[in-house]
């Protein structure tokens, strides 16, 4: 009896069992979930902007639940060769953040994330493609790049939402938007001379600058030295003119004295030692040579 | 009770799993977080006895009961006794059955052993680094402090443990060249290194939620958006302040960009700083480059060498000013008193003279006569004779020279 009660109670335990997990099942934060019926969809559990994550019940055997991401998913790109507007080639690598907030549309249109993929790259590849063949690629690798993400974004979202994919674009990002390595090589060239021609200038206003030191120190050496003549004409001028004053105020007491003073002190000095003078004895020097009574 | 439905895990290996799931997601239907890469749960992995030990045992013994009354509840299909009692006293109800105080010393420590050592245990520990979040069917349910914290048994809670206080970096293009070659505004190429750090962002209450729950692999998120918030950057800005002085301009302006990018992903994550570890010329043009910097150098010195001569110049042609000045006032005052000597000499022989004009005229006269002509070769010639005297001149000064000569 107890052995029959026993062996029903496994049965019982095995059937609860399968029953249990049959009839529940668990969706977590990061997920959401979609419930077929026999291929029916009737529901979908945990959706975008609900919190419905935990334990769910369902029909057991009957329900499917297939299972999607919730959370903020990226979509990477592979860098691409994309032509601006003025016909350069540009290597643009770019990403896209979505998520899945539609399951039904979702596992309607794209099934997986996968599908979803491709879907994308041919989405993403589009609108790349056409903003920026309109727009020149120095706009694009340079002070356009935001606005430029808004007009991809914008792009991208307005395909998704024409075809309906149950996706929300949160982001589209252009991580490189770069020239292609041959015309890289260009850059470097382009680079290069214009900082030699920077150095060439630098260099030419070091010597301009150095010249104009020189020249300005050697200027100011000339005006010093000839500022420097100018007062000592002046002071010479000046002694000179004070010592005419002098001689004036002393021999103007007396000027034929200073006649007969100046022509004594003169002949002294100009008659060497030595210098024939030829003097007739009747000169006021032999006055009394001959004649002691000068008469 | 089977940990598990077979069935239910094909269905999600099969359909549930489209995409391969990252590791977060590995175990049962259930989601059982705990098998995290690296973040474990596991007691043993960790001392023991940090913290909580207060409350341990009444949590214990609540769990105890609840998992003694839910286990009869499977196997009796009922509750027998004690209904509705809380955990304590069906505990002792179950004791005062077997009778006796031992087994039920014995039923406690199996217990005890039991919630350490079962897979879906209700005690787990929280690391110093890390936050407990507790989900409950995968819902989120609470964030638990570190040290030790009890939750229902799995499948009913599981706890996942993110280390949140720890600073995470990432380098960008320290290798890669083609990660490290980036676009200037004015379309040149500047190569750039950096590091991002970045942890969970605890300023919110939510912080730890998001993180988990909102974006997938945080990590390489934040790479993404890093570079992209780099190039976005130096897209904008020339090449030369990059290179030189906008260097911190440049680092804060990324992790703003990241910050606000990343905040609008919810991701949960706060950029702590942006690190340019290099950022210079690409190596084929760094010599053009180095060159400017030996041009800039070359000119400093042409001018320092303009300025040495100009230092030497000036003060030299100073000299030579101060030179001929004070002569011509050497000359003005030795002339002045030159002159004053002269004239002073002067007017005392003039005021002798005053006194006795005649006899002093006569003196002075006799004087000098006597010394120009004692001095001289005096011919006294009388010209009243009418001869023509021979002088022979020229003897007379050789003469009067062989004279001096011999003295």
């Amino acid at each position: 009896m107890s052995r029959i009660f026993g062996t029903f109670g496994i049965i019982a335990l095995v059937v609860l069992g399968i029953v249990v997990t049959q009839a529940t099942y668990v969706v977590t934060e990061r997920d959401q979930a979609l419930i077929l019926r026999l291929g029916d969809p009737v529901d979908a559990v945990n959706v975008a902007d609900t919190d419905q994550a935990g334990l769910h019940f369902k029909v057991p055997f009957a329900d499917t639940v297939i299972v999607f991401d919730k959370r903020n998913l990226e979509f990477d790109m592979d860098p691409e060769e994309i032509q601006a507007a003025d016909q350069q080639r540009l290597v643009v690598d770019a990403f896209l953040r979505y998520r899945i907030v539609d399951p039904l549309r979702f596992y309607q249109t794209v099934r997986d994330e996968r599908g979803a993929q491709l879907r994308l790259r041919s989405i993403m590849d589009d609108s790349l493609r056409g903003v920026i063949a309109s727009i020149p690629s120095a706009d694009v690798i340079s002070g356009q790049r935001a606005a430029l993400m808004v007009r991809v974004r914008s792009a991208v979202v307005a395909q998704v939402a024409t075809q309906d994919l149950g996706i929300e674009v949160i982001d589209v990002r252009i991580l490189r938007a770069d020239l292609p390595q041959q015309i890289a090589e260009r850059v470097f060239q382009r680079m290069r001379s214009e900082r030699q021609q920077e150095a060439a200038r630098i260099r030419a206003e070091g010597e301009q600058a150095a010249r104009e030191i020189r020249a300005n120190a050697d200027r100011l050496a000339l005006v010093i030295e000839a500022e420097a003549r100018a007062d000592a004409e002046r002071f010479r001028g000046e002694g000179d003119a004070q010592r005419n004053a002098i001689y004036a105020a002393a021999y103007g007491r007396d000027q034929e004295f200073f006649a007969f003073y100046r022509s004594m002190d003169a002949y002294r000095l100009a008659i060497r030692s030595g210098t024939p003078i030829v003097i007739p004895p009747d000169s006021e020097f032999f006055e009394y040579f001959g004649n002691p009574a000068g008469e | 009770m089977p940990p598990h439905n077979p069935q239910t895990r094909i269905l999600n290996g099969r359909e549930t799993h489209p995409m391969p799931r990252n590791d977060n997601d590995g175990g049962g239907p259930w989601g059982s977080g705990d098998n995290n890469g690296g973040r474990q749960d596991n007691p043993w992995g960790r001392p023991s006895g940090q913290g909580g030990r207060g409350q341990e045992p009444a949590d214990l013994e609540e769990l105890v009961g609840k998992i003694d009354e839910s286990l009869r509840g499977l196997f009796g299909g009922g509750k027998r006794r004690g209904s509705g009692g809380n955990g304590g006293s069906s505990g002792d109800g179950g004791g005062s059955k077997g009778g006796g105080v031992f087994p039920v010393v014995v039923f406690f420590v199996v217990v005890s052993l039991g919630l350490l050592f079962w897979p879906g245990r209700a005690v787990y520990f929280v690391g110093p680094e890390q936050a407990g979040v507790v989900l409950r069917f995968g819902n989120y349910e609470r964030t638990t402090s570190p040290g030790i914290n009890v939750k229902l048994p799995w499948p009913i809670e599981t706890v996942e443990l993110p280390e949140v206080t720890t600073t995470n970096t990432i380098s960008i293009g320290a290798n890669n060249l083609g990660e490290s070659q980036m676009l200037t505004s004015d379309e040149n190429i500047v190569d750039i290194a950096f590091e991002v750090q970045w942890r969970v962002d605890l300023s919110y209450a939510d912080g730890v939620r998001d993180y988990l729950f909102n974006v997938r692999d945080p990590e390489g998120t934040v790479r993404a958006v890093a570079e992209s918030a780099m190039r976005e950057v130096v897209g904008t800005s020339d090449l030369v302040p990059i290179i030189t002085t906008a260097r911190n301009e440049v680092s804060q302006r990324t992790r703003d960009v990241m910050q606000s990018t990343l905040d609008e992903y919810d991701a949960g994550i706060q950029i702590l700083q942006v690190n340019l570890q290099r950022s210079q010329a690409p190596q084929s043009v760094i010599d053009a480059f180095r060159d400017v910097d030996a041009a800039a150098q070359d000119a400093e010195r042409a001018r320092l060498d303009a300025t040495a001569h100009a230092n030497s110049v000036i003060p030299q042609a100073r000299g030579r000013a101060a030179t001929i000045t004070e002569n011509a006032q050497a000359y003005r005052d030795s002339v002045i008193a030159e002159a004053q000597g002269q004239a002073d000499r002067f007017v005392a022989v003039y005021e002798e003279y005053a006194q006795a004009p005649e006899v002093t005229r006569q003196r002075m006269y006799l004087e000098t006569m006597e010394v120009v002509l004692g001095n001289s070769e005096l011919i006294i010639l009388d010209e009243q004779g009418g001869a023509v005297p021979y002088l022979p001149l020229n003897e007379l000064g050789r003469s009067r020279a062989a004279q001096g000569d011999q003295q």
